[in-house]
């Protein structure tokens, strides 16, 4: 047995962090995982997540060929057929559509794998619809936009080895993102880090100052932040004379926030807010470590995001060493996520209508898939015929069962996915598509190199998303730069092309080859001039003063009170807080593996020893959250970490999604984000009414 | 020898208890029991988290002289390990633990850590803090 086994290199793919890992093989099988170790210049990172990959891999529940629906939808009658019968049909869908109802009446949507999702795109691009969206319509699309709105670029990152203090907002980086060590690292060194989250987590255990406040009022707690710096004359003058927009605007509008009236609204002490404003201003240099959703799931996230972002320049930290820059070298395609496709056609067409034009102005190659469940039952602004997904997820959606609907009322619902999840089940056609070991792929590694990985595991009859993508180009008889594509090599080849590498010398490097092109990293790019209509960091957004009028486009980055939507304060005493991270979920895919899913009775509801003892509950009784949407119930969990007046929930668990308790209509207006994080509720007794 | 958690580096996140189970288990093992054990603890901070443990292979442990099958030896490597084919548990062991370790899994077998028998720990090169080491 032991001459057979060999140790092989490749990427995890369990989420999106991409790590490299060593997988010892048996006879095509995976025996084990570990942290790929001793590759000259990979950097290998293993989670626990990670650790159950070849539970993964080798799940009963995979999907291993393309299937047609026969029963009726959802009824989980299929059969299987060839690829080309696969692709025929697709075709034939996409052509007929079209030619009896425009290109719009399809829409292209990708879930949360990002590597494919030029190709996907470029396809919606060529076809002619604008009907292109992701999952980060509830992901990352909020802080891009506010970011933008600020600086004119994409969120860049802290300079977590340079920096002296570190302000982690709204991001637990021992639970997702693999960065605690760096994290911590900040205060192993001597530097200051400063944890504003609402919960206890272990990175805000080793904060130097915790500030805890309410979900979904960081807008007033960044105002005050401010203000204090403002007041006491603490800001970066010399940078803020050159290059700021509307600071006088600001700096009158902040000083609505005394440290005592954010106390009162954030929960968090007046002494913190001022001790932390302090410390960002004349500490530094300082570095903001955000994430893509902790803010974003409330209803004035994008504004709250602007007034945290605003604190980089206040403090003159914005693209400077020890503050926010990078992120390097871009210029490479290497990672789709980062690479912008280019601008979607015919966006007057889409189906939001313009409903976030914010949005569209300044995210121009994907739109919102908010309303996508209305638009299909609707059939207005006209009727969507063909949803085309690659890993559709309905319960990211905020009351995903009406999303989950709407897909099995669509005429024909395409999901490609690697297992027949309950989004896939109601399909009319679903594909296979292999995992990220199953594949091979060019990377961009760090220290400018790039890498070529072969597949470490047979495929089977699956194949990788952009095989899928190419064989419906193929069809539609596509031949665009991307679209005319008809091998995987072609895309690679395409991909490595901005490096100066080709992939065929790549593949005769095992240990991969240093980039011919690259373009440095950019510091200061303030001097040379913001992509904001004024140029420079907007205090006041000018694209947001177009749109004066509309309810919550301030061109100051205002705050408002989300307490004021709830219905009844009497009723929903309480904030539901949904989607706080755990190290061993990751959305609704890892409830299917028993080793990490196993760990801990789920879904729990965490709330606080304090509102425990109120209810007369403890640790493993069940409670009913009722909000003003729908009710549900759930097992309780006691924990010092929630504070009292919270009631917290991880999401997308297909016995009790959480996500059903939101009404969808609870948004954020500029990004359309769903406020999952903030919203109300009341616990109740089982049984009680 | 045993593995050694610095408490102050570890952040809860069970990476160890779910690389024992890869790789001492088969992904079919839906089941199985980890021998890194977890309990949830509040800490001196405040913080409710998991903390994880396993056997201390204690001089003169009192599991091996207690089962009735001679099933728990000490190995070459000084682990206290099991013959597992000799077990029939009936958790003569788990009693006469004092730190609650030994679990007995559904088919009537004792789980506990073996120490990787003289590999490197799957769970020390797992931590992502390195917060765990093979030590006394």
């Amino acid at each position: 047995m032991e001459t057979s086994t060999k140790t092989a290199l490749t990427v995890c793919g369990l989420c999106g962090g991409g790590c490299f890992v060593d997988v010892r093989l048996d006879g095509g099988k995976v025996q084990s995982v570990s942290k790929a170790q001793g590759h000259p210049g990979i950097q290998g990172g293993l989670c626990v997540r990670g650790a159950a990959l070849k539970t993964y891999l080798d799940h009963p529940q995979r999907l291993r060929q393309p299937l047609r629906r026969v029963g009726g939808k959802g009824s989980g009658d299929f059969e299987p057929i060839s690829w080309e019968e696969a692709f025929a049909l697709l075709g034939e869908r996409l052509r007929r559509v079209k030619t009896e109802s425009g290109a719009e009446a399809t829409v292209f949507y990708s879930g949360h794998p990002k590597w494919y999702r030029y190709a996907m795109a470029e396809l919606a691009r060529e076809y002619g619809t604008p009907n292109y969206c992701t999952e980060s319509s509830t992901c990352h699309s909020s802080p891009w936009i506010a970011y933008r709105l600020c600086y004119g670029c994409a969120v860049k990152p802290p300079d977590l080895k340079n920096c002296r203090t570190l302000l982690c907002w709204a991001s637990n980086p021992a639970y997702s993102q693999r960065n605690a060590p760096a994290v911590f690292a900040v205060r192993e060194r001597g530097g200051n880090l400063i944890v504003v989250d609402p919960r206890k987590t272990p990175v805000s255990e080793r904060a130097t100052l915790h500030l805890a406040p309410r979900p979904g009022t960081d807008g007033a707690l960044a105002l005050a932040m401010a203000n204090v710096i403002l007041s006491e004359g603490l800001e970066d003058k010399a940078f803020l004379d050159a290059y700021a927009h509307g600071l006088e605007e600001y700096r009158a509008y902040a000083a609505r926030f005394t440290p005592e009236t954010a106390a009162g609204i954030c929960g968090v002490p007046a002494g913190d807010i001022v001790r932390a404003a302090r410390m960002i201003a004349l500490e530094g240099p300082m570095a903001l470590y955000t994430s893509s959703c902790g803010m974003a799931h409330s209803p004035g996230s994008v504004q709250s995001e602007r007034a945290v972002f605003l604190l980089e320049a206040l403090t003159g930290n914005f693209d400077r060493p020890g503050g926010n820059h990078g992120p390097e070298g871009k210029t490479v395609r290497l990672n789709g996520f980062q690479h912008a496709a280019k601008p979607r056609v015919r966006v007057e067409r889409e189906f939001t209508q313009n409903r976030y034009p914010v949005w569209n102005e300044l995210i121009d190659n994907e739109g919102q898939a908010m309303g996508l469940d209305e638009a299909i039952f609707r059939g207005e602004p006209y009727p969507i015929r063909n949803v085309i997904a690659f890993g559709m997820n309905h319960r990211m959606f905020p009351d995903p069962e009406r999303m989950r609907r709407a897909l099995a009322a669509c005429e024909f619902y395409v999901d490609v996915d690697m297992f027949m999840t309950d989004s896939a089940k109601w399909a009319d056609l679903v594909l296979p598509c292999q995992m990220a070991p199953e594949r091979e792929e060019v990377h961009l590694l760090g220290g400018k190199r790039v890498f070529y990985r072969p597949k470490a595991l047979p495929s089977g009859d699956c194949l990788n998303d952009v095989e899928i993508l190419l064989g419906i180009c193929r069809e539609l008889d596509l031949h665009g730069p991307v679209t005319g594509m008809r091998r995987f090599e072609e895309y690679m080849d395409w991909m490595l092309s901005p490096t100066g590498v080709s992939l065929e010398e790549l593949k005769k490097a095992p240990e991969g080859l240093p980039l011919r092109r690259w373009r440095e990293a950019e510091l200061h790019s303030y001097r040379r001039g913001l992509d904001t209509p004024t140029g420079k960091v907007e205090f006041v957004s000018e694209v947001m003063r177009r749109y004066a009028g509309r309810e919550g486009y301030d061109a100051l980055p205002v705050y408002r009170e989300y307490w004021e939507k709830n219905p009844d304060p009497a009723a929903y005493p309480m904030v539901l807080c949904i989607g706080p991270r755990k190290p061993w979920l990751f959305h609704s895919r890892t409830y299917r593996l028993p080793w990490l899913a196993g760990l801990e009775a789920h879904p729990l509801l965490s709330i606080s020893p304090a509102d425990a003892q109120a209810l007369g509950t403890e640790e493993g009784e069940r409670l009913t959250v009722v909000t003003p949407y729908g009710r549900m119930g759930f097992a309780v969990e006691v924990t010092p970490n929630v504070q009292p007046g919270m009631a917290v929930l991880f999401h997308d668990d297909e016995q009790s999604d959480a996500n059903e308790l939101v009404d969808p209509a609870y948004q954020d207006p500029i990004s359309g984000f769903p406020g999952f994080r903030s919203y109300f509720c009341r616990l109740e007794k089982e049984g009680e009414a | 020898m045993r593995i050694l958690c610095d408490e102050s580096r570890c952040i809860g996140c069970l990476a160890c208890v779910v690389s024992c189970l890869d790789r001492h288990c088969d992904a079919s093992q839906t089941q199985a029991l980890s021998p890194r054990r977890y309990r949830k603890t509040v800490r001196p901070s405040g913080l409710m988290q998991y903390e994880t443990y396993s056997c201390r292979h204690c001089a003169g442990a009192p599991c091996i002289g207690v089962c009735p099958m001679d099933a728990l030896f000490r190995d070459r490597h000084g682990f206290v390990a099991l013959k597992r084919d000799k077990c029939v548990g009936c958790g003569a062991c788990v009693r006469a633990c004092p730190f609650q370790i030994p679990q007995i899994d559904k088919d009537w077998k004792m789980v506990k850590c073996g120490g990787c028998g003289g590999e490197a720990p799957a769970c020390v090169s797992a931590c992502p803090m390195g917060a765990l080491r093979m030590g006394d």
